[in-house]
């Protein structure tokens, strides 16, 4: 059986030093994923990277919820015409002498 | 150790209030921040001059002291000396994205206000993530091979799959900093960078190569052989073949990445060589030729 690792909401919040109510709406706003095992919240590890950096977005530049979802949305989009243009540059390789 | 003018880091008059400074600050840090230009090394290094020089000039005191060392820096020193052990204290003010860059402040930074002049920052719980480049050959990217690398001084070797594409970038798990706090790793981000080939193009899993084709092979049609990835093979040539003609190889192009067996295709464009320096003999062969077109 495969294991998770599991981080308690409340060590990530003392951590970074966050209220819960921030991470409560990062998870309202699909943004996060919580896991609740007995009726405590744990952050899967695999999510402790997106949910630092919208941390640190967050703290670091005084964004909101609703604008760290429209800046994850951009995020994405640059990240797929990066690899559009990745694509199109290896594709160009074929023409250069 | 070069002098750096914060107050031009920031685009500040050297008399700017503290809420210029602030505003100033907060304008950059939005453009520059790791976390919104992350494959962007210029704008990680602008973003760390830009949070050293808010470090510096948003506190009076460190402020103080750069207004009156700052291009005679080298006397700060001297300055630390006659104030003996007094410390900096932890303003509380918050620095930015430190684990999302490099966190290393300027020489310059250093010399003036040492390890101290750095504020408190937040525990992070998991180390930086590290970004690197591996370069290869076209050839060596066709074979599953080992490597060693060099990562933070240790040797970590890794298998490199055949296939894997110019830019393609593999995570090695736990290869970043250490993590703080018994947090984990950060991971190693890896670019590979596939050098061109004199012989092969590559377009995803298929191979282009260009043959150079005698004349009279493409007129009367033969065989030739043909160099691949895996080895000669021998292709027959259609008679009347033309300058530019195109032939698909199939399953003897790249191998398909993570898919063992699996292999694209291999194009063949032929160049019909026009045979150079003829005896006379040959020439009027090709006279008696033309007057047979005519």
């Amino acid at each position: 059986m495969e294991t998770e690792q599991l981080i308690l909401v409340e060590t990530f919040c003392s951590s970074h030093n966050i209220e819960w109510s921030f991470i409560s709406s990062l998870e309202e706003y699909g943004l996060v994923e919580i896991t609740k095992r007995e009726d405590t919240a744990y952050i899967p590890e695999s999510n402790l990277k997106s949910m630092e950096q919208l941390v640190r977005l967050h703290n670091d530049l005084n964004i909101n919820v609703e604008s760290l979802d429209a800046i994850l949305y951009l995020l994405d989009q640059i990240k797929e015409k990066e690899a559009e243009i990745n694509m199109l540059k290896n594709r160009m390789r074929l023409y250069e002498t | 150790m070069d002098f750096i003018d914060y107050y031009q880091v920031l685009g500040v008059s050297k008399n700017a209030s503290e809420d210029e400074i602030k505003k100033a600050y907060r304008k950059m840090a939005r453009k520059l921040h790791p976390d919104l230009n992350p494959n962007d090394k210029e704008a990680h290094k602008k973003f760390q001059q830009v949070n050293e020089a808010n470090e510096v000039l948003s506190d009076p005191e460190k402020r103080k002291k750069y207004d009156q060392y700052g291009k005679d820096w080298e006397h700060a020193d001297q300055f630390e000396k006659q104030r003996q052990s007094r410390s900096y204290t932890n303003q509380g003010s918050q620095s930015f994205g430190d684990d999302a860059g490099d966190d290393s402040f300027s020489s310059f930074f250093e010399s003036m206000f040492g390890d101290s002049g750095r504020r408190s920052r937040q525990t992070k719980f998991r180390g930086q993530d590290y970004n690197s480049e591996l370069r290869l050959s076209l050839l060596s990217a066709a074979n599953t091979h080992q490597q060693t690398l060099s990562i933070n001084g240790k040797n970590v070797r890794i298998t490199i799959p055949a296939g894997v594409e110019n830019g393609q970038v593999i995570k090695l798990k736990g290869h970043g900093a250490p993590g703080i706090n018994g947090g984990p790793n950060g991971d190693l981000y890896l670019t590979f960078v596939i050098e061109n080939d004199p012989r092969y193009k590559r377009s995803g899993d298929d191979l282009h190569v260009t043959e150079d084709l005698v004349l009279y092979a493409a007129v009367l049609g033969g065989e030739i052989t043909v160099e691949t990835l895996t080895g000669k093979i021998k292709l027959k040539v259609n008679p009347e073949t033309q300058n530019g003609t195109k032939t698909r190889i199939k399953g003897k192009g790249f191998p398909v990445y993570k898919k063992e067996g699996q292999y694209g295709d291999l194009y063949i464009t032929y160049n019909i060589k026009i045979p150079v320096n003829l005896t006379e003999e040959e020439k009027e062969l090709f006279r008696q030729l033309d007057k047979l077109t005519d």
